[in-house]
This record gives C-alpha cells, sequence and structure tokens, in this order.
C-alpha cells in the first residue's frame, strides 16, 4: 500500500476494482484486522479496528479471496459452526443455517463435506457464512468468480437486500459490467492507492466503467495492444 | 517428444531448486544421493554370495517402491500429471514415450542407480559388465515406466477424496508398522544373515520384479545365456507396460472426474440436549469441531495411530508386568491420556488455513486452544479406558480401575493442556488437502521444529503429571491413598489445563494477524 486513502458511505454497495496486484485485497484485509498494516488506521463503523479488533469483528462479514474453509465439516456443519461461534445460539444457528443453505440453493448438498464442494458451492456456503450474523458491513473479496449465473443472481438479490435494509457490501472486483451494475460507488485502486472514485454515475458520467478504469490506471486499449502483434492478424 | 519431456523435467527441477521448496529438495538430494554411495560401496565391497543375493532383492524393492512410493505418497511430478497435458493435442504413444524418459531424469533415479552399477561393475568379464549396464537400465525403466501405468490407470480414482485419506491412512500405518518391523529386527541381533537374503532372494527372482535382479545376479558368476534370456523377457515386459499405459494414457486424456463422493451427514454440530448444551456455546461448537475432525481427517488418525506406537515403543518395559497378569498394571492405563492429550500438539496448524474464519468470528482466540483440546482429552480419556478396562479383564486387576480412570482424567488434561501451549509455540501448518501423504508438510524442517516442541512437551507433560504418578505409586499398597488420588487427580489434571491453556491464550489472543501471516508464510 501506498498511503491509500478510502472512505466508503454507510449504506452503500461500493466496489473496489483495480488491476492484478494493485493492492485491492491487501486493503480488504487490512479494513477487516486480518493483516496488520506498517502503518496508518483502518476505522469501520466508528471503531478502530486495531484499537478494538473484537468489536468490528462482530460487526462485519468477510469472503476472503483465498478461500479455506473447514473442509471436513459439511455444508450444514460449517454454517452452524459460524453461528455458534458468532454467538447466535444452537437453534438460531440451526435455523438460518437452513434457511440460507435453501436460499443458496445448497440444500441438497447440506450433509456433504465442504472439501467435495466446487469452486462456486464453496463461494456460496462462504457467502452464506458471512451473513449469517447478520452483518453491518460486509466485505467481499471477488465474490462472483467461479459462481454460475443463476447463483449470481440469488447472491446479488442477497446483498441488494442487505444493503435496502442498512447494511453496507464493500467487494473487489475484476468484472468491470459487474460493478457497474451493482455498485452506487466505485474506488479505482492502483499500486497501492486510489486513483479513482466516487458514485458511480458521476464517475463515469456516460462512459463504461472500463475505459474509466483503463484511463485512470494509464492501460493501452486492448484493440491496440492486439494490433501490434502481427502473427495475429494473419 | 522426448526431448521435450526431459528439457521439461530438467527445468521444472532446475526451478524447485530455485524455488523455497528448494531446500527440501536439497536434503531429499543429499540423503538420496548418500544412500545410494553407501548401498553401493556395501555391495562393491560385498562377497559374491552376498552380491548374488542381494541383486535380486535390490532390484524388486526398487520397482516395488517406485510403483508404491507415488501412489501412497502422492505424486507430484508435473511432466506425469495428465490433467495437465489433457489441452495439448498430443497422441498417447509420444506422450508415453516422452513421460518414460522424463521418469529416468531426476535425483531418485541417479541414487538408485548406484548400487544397481555397482552390482553391474563386479560383474565376471567385460560382456558380464555391458550387461549389467543394460540390466541397470532396464531395471529403472521397469520401475518407472510401470509406476506411471499404475498412476495413470489409478488417476481419477487418487483424486477421490475417499482413495487419498485411504492411501494416507495406508502410509502412515504402514511407516508405523515399518518402524516396529526395525524395532523387532534390532533386537534379534546384528546384521541381516546371508541366509535369509538368499531365502528371500529365491522368493522374488522369479517374479517380474525380481527378474533383472536375478539377471545381475548370474552375471556376478559370469553366466551369459540366462542372464541374456531374463532381460529379454524383462525388455518384454517394458513393452507391455508401454503398450498398456498408452491404452490408459489415451482414457485419462479424455475423462474427468471431479473427485467428489456423495456423502450425507446428517444431523447439527451441538445437539439440543447432552453434555455439550451446558457449555459456552462457543466452546462447546470448537470442541464439536474438533470431535469430528479428529474422525474425518486422516491426518490425525495418523497422529493419533503414532502416538500409539511411540506408546507401544517407550511402553515394552511395562508390556511384562501386563504379560506377568500382574494386577498392578492396570494402573498404568492412565497413560494413554498423557500421551494423546499431547498428541493436540499443533491446535492451530492443523485447520491453519481456515484460521481467519475462527479469526473473524471470536472475540478471543484462546476459546480455539480450550474448544480443541478439550477434544484431545476426551481421545485420551477413550484410550486410557480402552487399555485400563482391557488391562483389568486380563490381569484381574479391577480394583485398580477406579484410580487409574481418576488418574487418567488428570493426565489427559495435563497433556492436553501441554499440547495446547506446544501448539502456540511452533504451529506447523498441514499442507492442502489433496496432498495424500502424511508426513508431508509446507516448508523444510517444519516437521523437526514440531517433533522437538512435541519432545519437549511430553517432558514438561511428565513433570507436571509427577504428583498423579506419585499418587499412583501409593495406591500399590494403600487403597485409602489410592481412592484419594483417584478424586484429587481430575481437579489437579483441570487445574493444570485451565491455567497453561490460559498461559497459552495470552500469547496468542491479540495477535491473530501475525499468527495468520505466519501460516500463510509456511
Amino acid at each position: 500500500m501506498d498511503g491509500l486513502d478510502l472512505r466508503v458511505p454507510s449504506g452503500t454497495f461500493f466496489g473496489v476494482v483495480g488491476p492484478n496486484g494493485a493492492g485491492k485485497s491487501t486493503t480488504l484485509k487490512i479494513a477487516t484486522g486480518l493483516l496488520r498494516p506498517d502503518s496508518g488506521t483502518a476505522v469501520v463503523d466508528g471503531l478502530n479496528v486495531w484499537a478494538d479488533p473484537a468489536a468490528v469483528k462482530a460487526r462485519i462479514g468477510v469472503v476472503p479471496e483465498d478461500l479455506r474453509l473447514f473442509e471436513r465439516l459439511s455444508g450444514l456443519e460449517l454454517l452452524e459452526y459460524v453461528g455458534l461461534l458468532r454467538g447466535l445460539g444452537r437453534k438460531e444457528s440451526q435455523s438460518r443455517a437452513r434457511e440460507l443453505l435453501a436460499l443458496l440453493d445448497l440444500e441438497e448438498a447440506a450433509g456433504r463435506l465442504v472439501l467435495d464442494y466446487s469452486t462456486g458451492m464453496r463461494k456460496k456456503i462462504a457467502m452464506g457464512a458471512a451473513v449469517l450474523h447478520r452483518p453491518k458491513v460486509l466485505f467481499l473479496d471477488e465474490p462472483f468468480e467461479s459462481v454460475d449465473p443463476l447463483s449470481v443472481r440469488v447472491l446479488r438479490a442477497l446483498l441488494e437486500r442487505l444493503v435496502q435494509t442498512g447494511s453496507t457490501v464493500v467487494f473487489s472486483s475484476h468484472v468491470m459490467e459487474v460493478v457497474e451494475r451493482l455498485c452506487d460507488h466505485v474506488a479505482v485502486v492502483h499500486a497501492g492507492r486510489v486513483v479513482a472514485g466516487g458514485p458511480t454515475a458521476q464517475l463515469c458520467d456516460g462512459r463504461r466503467l472500463e475505459d474509466v478504469f483503463v484511463d485512470a490506471v494509464g492501460g493501452q486499449s486492448a484493440t491496440l495492444a492486439a494490433d501490434a502483434i502481427e502473427w495475429l492478424s494473419d | 517428444m522426448i526431448g521435450i519431456f526431459i528439457r521439461l523435467k530438467v527445468r521444472l527441477l532446475r526451478n524447485v531448486f530455485r524455488s523455497s521448496g528448494g531446500i527440501g529438495l536439497f536434503l531429499f538430494a543429499i540423503a538420496s544421493l548418500a544412500a545410494g554411495i553407501l548401498a553401493a560401496a556395501e555391495l562393491w565391497e560385498a562377497e559374491q554370495r552376498t552380491r548374488e543375493a542381494a541383486a535380486p532383492i535390490l532390484a524388486s524393492i526398487l520397482i516395488v517402491g517406485w510403483l508404491l512410493g507415488p501412489v501412497l505418497l502422492g505424486a507430484s511430478d508435473e511432466t506425469i500429471d495428465t490433467t495437465r497435458l489433457a489441452l495439448f493435442p498430443l497422441s498417447a504413444r509420444p506422450l508415453a514415450l516422452g513421460m518414460a524418459a522424463s521418469g529416468l531424469i531426476g535425483i531418485g533415479p541417479v541414487a538408485a542407480s548406484l548400487p544397481l552399477l555397482a552390482l553391474a561393475v563386479r560383474a565376471d568379464g567385460m560382456v558380464a559388465v555391458l550387461l549389467g549396464i543394460v540390466a541397470s537400465f532396464l531395471t529403472l525403466l521397469v520401475a518407472t515406466s510401470s509406476s506411471r501405468w499404475l498412476l495413470t490407470v489409478l488417476g481419477n480414482r487418487l483424486r477421490q477424496r475417499r482413495s487419498r485419506d485411504l492411501a494416507t491412512i495406508i502410509t502412515g500405518l504402514t511407516v508405523g508398522a515399518v518402524g516396529l518391523f526395525l524395532q523387532a529386527v534390532s533386537r534379534l541381533g546384528p546384521g541381516v544373515e546371508i541366509d535369509r537374503m538368499e531365502s528371500i532372494a529365491r522368493v522374488v527372482r522369479w517374479t517380474p520384479a525380481g527378474w533383472v535382479g536375478e539377471a545381475l545376479a548370474r552375471l556376478q558368476r559370469g553366466e551369459k545365456v540366462g542372464p541374456i534370456l531374463l532381460l529379454l523377457a524383462t525388455a518384454a515386459l517394458v513393452a507391455f507396460v508401454l503398450w498398456r499405459w498408452t491404452a490408459s494414457l489415451e482414457r485419462a486424456l479424455t475423462e474427468v472426474d471431479d473427485g467428489g463422493t456423495d456423502d450425507n451427514l446428517t444431523g447439527h454440530l451441538v445437539q439440543d440436549r447432552g453434555p455439550l448444551s451446558r457449555l459456552d456455546p462457543r466452546l462447546a461448537a470448537v470442541f464439536a469441531k474438533e470431535r469430528r475432525y479428529l474422525v474425518r481427517h486422516p491426518r490425525y488418525r495418523i497422529q493419533v495411530v503414532s502416538q500409539g506406537t511411540v506408546l507401544l515403543i517407550g511402553g515394552a518395559p511395562f508390556l511384562s508386568a501386563v504379560v506377568a497378569r500382574n494386577p498392578e498394571a492396570v494402573l498404568m492405563g492412565c497413560v494413554p491420556g498423557l500421551t494423546a492429550g499431547i498428541t493436540g500438539s499443533n491446535l492451530l496448524g492443523t485447520d491453519g488455513r481456515a484460521l481467519w474464519a475462527e479469526v473473524m468470528a471470536l472475540p478471543r482466540l484462546r476459546i480455539i486452544l480450550r474448544g480443541r483440546s478439550m477434544a484431545f482429552v476426551t481421545l485420551g480419556l477413550a484410550a486410557s479406558l480402552l487399555v485400563t478396562l482391557g488391562v483389568a479383564t486380563w490381569t484381574g486387576g479391577w480394583r485398580f480401575v477406579p484410580v487409574a480412570l481418576g488418574a487418567a482424567v488428570g493426565m489427559a488434561f495435563t497433556g492436553s493442556g501441554v499440547g495446547a501451549y506446544t501448539s502456540t509455540l511452533a504451529p506447523t501448518l498441514f499442507p492442502d488437502e489433496d496432498n495424500p501423504n502424511p508426513f508431508a508438510t509446507t516448508a523444510p524442517g517444519q516437521g523437526c521444529v514440531n517433533g522437538v516442541t512435541t519432545m519437549a512437551g511430553v517432558f514438561i507433560g511428565l513433570l507436571l503429571a509427577l504428583p498423579i504418578l506419585g499418587g499412583l505409586a501409593l495406591a500399590r499398597d494403600s487403597v485409602g491413598l489410592g481412592l484419594a488420588t483417584a478424586a484429587v487427580a481430575p481437579f489437579y489434571g483441570f487445574a493444570i489445563w485451565f491455567g497453561v491453556t490460559n498461559l497459552a491464550g495470552r500469547r496468542i489472543d491479540g495477535r491473530a494477524p501475525d499468527l495468520l501471516e505466519q501460516l500463510a508464510s509456511l
């Protein structure tokens, strides 16, 4: 990171975009208390992440990019486990786990070990675990990668519902179309800094987000780059 | 194609040496080459009779080891992974030849060829030496091609979770059994008798794996016709293996298996009723999860088996008391409680990559330590109960059972507490689930560090358990003191467990990011 300054308005659907290695995942890890910064502060819902990590973690949900879960638990057991750790109580954990499994179309796989889940199913169960305690702020790193279109719809509806009811969703993605369609605010991160940001409509100003992104990170047009390779045109 | 595969193998080896895994490979290279040179020197110096007996055994061990090793330990050679090659427009025959050739490149083949060449060079006459060199080459070719054929045939099945679990357990048990076997052999006397070697050689030389070894043996005494026929038979075997392998490759390149299973695990993590429902829900959840892992995770099972093996070896002097039906032997039933408890000495590393989920959900990490170590307390109690009742049935020492069980509770808590503290010193990250090698680590030296800390844990555990052991010694002569020990030991053990897990918790509470970074860097 290089002096990154990012403000996420409460109750927004906030997208963090940037090229590979820009610092998106690092930003989310620092904001969620999973990675200690060398300097600087991270504040979530008015609480300093590093001064009161337990209070912050109680308010947030996370789906990290490197998705490692408890592989030897079944899907149902995993959700119950997370619910109990979050202090929901047995009955509440069980009923919420069942409801989420049904919503995420994982009911039939509820008794299978997470180890045997496909990548898309793992994303969905991780999303379920992240929202189980009804977090105020949800941090998602590439949440729609490897997820089928039907499930993307369900996940989008779930996230939109959270935002409508006052939660904030922060997610990083490489897929500009998804960010443009979902997010009301966007930040473009490049080389550890925010190089462009603001309300999506204002930032794009009639242009596509992809073009805004390419301009902001100083990338060349894909068409021009491909044209430079002669044998591709033969 | 052969050239491409050989270059690929050389480049992959070079890259591994340059990467973080290079130290591990370097150590493997040193150990393998040293073993190869020592074996070669030993055979070079050996008498003809010994060389003749050793040749079929050596060839058989190499071929069978090459055949089973990658299956059980998880082959990681990228040049033989058909899933990486399936997208290229390659037909099976050149692919098989390329893969067979690349199999002859590497540290293993070099180390294995040294003793074979020592036998070849000691053959009687120049022609015999040349034939011996051909035999050495054919041995490696049989070993590598049959091994790759087996891997290709089992390819999809090996990717299935159940097969990986099974391979992990079989490997662990095999290593444990070999350890016990070597212990037993070492007590029989120094060296292995030549007569025994010859009797083994007489059997294996007629197996396909032994043909080429038998050829080497006969070359030692200057025979030519017999060895040539055996080498021709081995060459035909190689041709057959390559032919079948080509057919298997064609299937492997077009078949895909997701490796999943259709388990249906019903039931909730924590039941609404029962002893767990009275615990703090978070603690109960961690405990319930860990208990499931003890049953479901093959690496945990191997840990338990390894501890059992250590216990058997370490407890051998006491077995005489059991054999002699001494009723006091029942008191030893509490010892498995201590050792099984200490088995949980890597509570943070075994599931290290998923630790972030617990870090996010829990206010304090000590809950993880306590919940997980409680699972090892129950493991220790189960082991102690089994041994105590078994020994009591055999010796008739039922009057010592209450003391042994009371002490077992104390010992299990003491051992688990020590294990929990040890866990915070050097977490050893288990490799990813798709690696069936139960002894694999994610960084060189990890197992060594964990072994040292565990040994230190055993020592400290024994020190902390001294009051209980003292009580057991008194219980031999006094029923009253025995009952007092049975009553006090559980409270003593619990106090130790509570205090030590508290200390361990202090070491990690608030250090979650550092712990995650430490585990991520492994």
